[in-house]
């Protein structure tokens, strides 16, 4: 790795986003196999990227743990009775979402040739993803149904419609924020809110502008994080505290990351006088959170 | 919730010392019946310039994650009841008082004291600059020493997510597979150790921002552990019109030359000069 990067240079990409297009553009050849064939492959994306990189920022003066979606969403997969083939970082590179849409197409070509190798040898039929953005970019981008005839399920999807159930611990009231790759992009709306149905205990309401009209976290493809994107999110923060919830939750690594670090932010600078008394959650850890009593 | 004894040095003892790298490690105990060797349930404050008190320390492994000159190792306290290993300043001498350990501690164990207070008396009465300016009168003195104290205290207290608690607590059940935090370790340690090879850092550097370069991020004001970037509005001039944008600004008196800003840039606009 160098410290010089000859690639797109105009767009401040965080320490994580540049290692993952090192990552990319180290080649790797060998040839892999997996123990046994599986059914299904799970995607956990970029998510222990963000982690360390939270660690160096302020960023994590919350608990945010980004890793906890991943180790979640194979839990629950466990407990749907599904055993999947673990797809990680080590084995696999990112999906290339923010690189695709920053345009550095060089990078997006590098890293998706090497996740089509490496699918294409995995032997897996379904790949479900828990992030919303890997789910969009398998679905459309790489095309995986048309080229490798891999069905492509974002985790709601995959766990919806199993019988599953799980009980609150205490009663809750949450609202699901869609996230704009799996609402708007692939138009799945349903399966979230399904699953929030199933939780005994926890009361949904909808915020003010859902669905197809969900308002967006502000930091599409992690772009930038500027004033005018947190207003972006302090409006759709202040739609939570007006429905008076006390989970939101999300469907995408990347909207718990950009909410809570809001939300901290907030906390550090009270003197701005923007407080918003809740917190923001992924589906998945919300799920688990709910799955003790069950067991 | 324990935390360090701020004031270790005057009201704790020195009972043993252990081997680092290159120089012997001070170990601090309340008095010698409170300390039992590194096999025993009581081990006291180790390390004197990078301190942790190792009764607290909870081996989540942040500072070592943090750190970026590498002065941690582990330490096996198979006998502990907070964890069974220890973060052990093995190179404390490499310390350069970024502080970024002190920052991520979960429990508060940790706490740095720069090399040239020590031996002086310690922390109580931190000598504030700006006094000389205006001689102190008896009864402004112990004034300023309050605000010094409220500022460095009212650090953020967050209010932990009880239902991430939760969720952490069923997943700690069972071991579930990893999905790759050790290669992204490896590789944002790479890239660290790559930056602090390349630049000079310490206390007789400063970082420096170049104008032309910054493009107004913030990614670097996150990064800094001492609040030591600030964010300033340049009028510029465009071919066409003037226009405003923010530029990152280092702040002499606070900077550590730690080097973590020019480790976050993405533009590399960040370079680390001689004070002098």
């Amino acid at each position: 790795m160098s410290r010089t990067k000859p690639y797109s240079r105009t767009i401040p990409h965080p320490l994580f986003e540049r290692l993952i297009v090192e990552d990319a553009m180290n080649e790797d050849k060998e040839a892999w196999k997996p123990e046994r064939p599986h059914e299904y492959g799970y995607f956990p994306g970029c998510v222990d990227f963000m982690d360390v990189e939270v660690k160096f920022t302020h960023l994590n003066k919350g608990d945010a743990d980004h890793a906890s979606i991943a180790a979640a969403s194979i839990k629950l997969l466990n407990y749907a009775n599904i055993d999947p083939l673990i797809l990680d970082m080590n084995i696999f590179k990112c999906s290339g979402h923010d690189q695709l849409w920053q345009g550095q197409l060089e990078v997006f070509d590098a890293l998706k040739e090497h996740n089509m190798r490496r699918l294409k040898e995995s032997g897996i039929k379904i790949i479900t993803c828990s992030c919303a953005e890997c789910y969009r970019t398998f679905a459309v981008d790489y095309d995986l149904p048309g080229t490798l005839g891999i069905k492509v399920e974002h985790i709601t999807q995959t766990l919806q419609g199993r019988g599953l159930k799980f009980k609150a611990p205490e009663d809750v009231t949450v609202a699901y924020h869609d996230p704009c790759r799996l609402g708007r992009m692939m138009g799945e709306y349903e399966a979230p809110r399904d699953l929030i149905q199933l939780v005994d205990g926890a009361k949904m309401v909808e915020l003010e502008n859902n669905k197809e009209r969900a308002l967006c976290c502000g930091v599409s493809s992690m772009m930038y994080c500027n004033d005018a994107t947190k207003a972006v999110r302090r409006k759709r923060l202040d739609q939570g505290s007006d429905a008076g919830i006390d989970l939101m939750l999300g469907g995408c690594p990347k909207c718990y990351m950009h909410m809570q670090c809001m939300l901290n932010e907030e906390r550090m600078n009270p003197e701005e006088g923007h407080h918003h008394d809740y917190e923001m959650m992924d589906l998945m850890q919300f799920l688990v959170a709910c799955l003790e009593e069950e067991n | 919730m324990a935390e360090i004894d701020k004031n270790f040095m005057s009201t704790y003892a020195k009972v043993a010392t252990h081997d680092g790298d290159d120089e012997p490690i001070q170990i601090w105990a309340k008095d010698t019946d409170s300390y039992g060797g590194v096999g025993s349930d009581k081990l006291g404050i180790w390390g004197s310039v990078v301190a942790v008190d190792f009764d607290i320390c909870v081996a989540d492994g942040a500072c070592i994650e943090a750190c970026p000159v590498d002065v941690y190792d582990w330490i096996d306290t198979p006998n502990h009841p907070a964890s069974d290993k220890k973060a052990i300043m093995a190179r404390e001498p490499d310390c350069i008082v970024c502080r970024a350990c002190e920052e991520v501690c979960p429990v508060v164990a940790v706490l740095i004291t720069d090399p040239g207070d020590i031996g002086t008396d310690s922390g109580t009465s931190e000598v504030i600059e700006e006094s000389e300016e205006t001689p102190a009168t008896p009864a402004e003195a112990p004034q300023e020493s309050i605000m010094a104290t409220d500022e460095t205290t009212s650090l953020f207290f967050h209010k932990p997510n009880k239902w991430l608690g939760r969720a952490k607590d069923v997943l700690a059940k069972e071991e579930l597979p990893t999905t790759g935090i050790e290669k992204a370790k490896d590789m944002f340690k790479d890239l660290r150790k790559q930056t602090l090879d390349s630049l000079p850092r310490g206390k007789d550097y400063i970082a420096l921002v170049d104008n032309e370069k910054c493009i107004g991020c913030t990614q670097c004001v996150y990064f800094c552990n001492f609040a030591s970037i600030d964010m300033i509005s340049w009028d510029l001039q465009a071919r066409t019109s003037q226009f405003e944008s923010k530029k990152a600004l280092i702040l002499e008196d606070t900077c550590t030359g730690c080097t973590l800003c020019a480790f976050a840039c993405p533009v590399e606009a960040i370079t680390m000069e001689s004070r002098v």
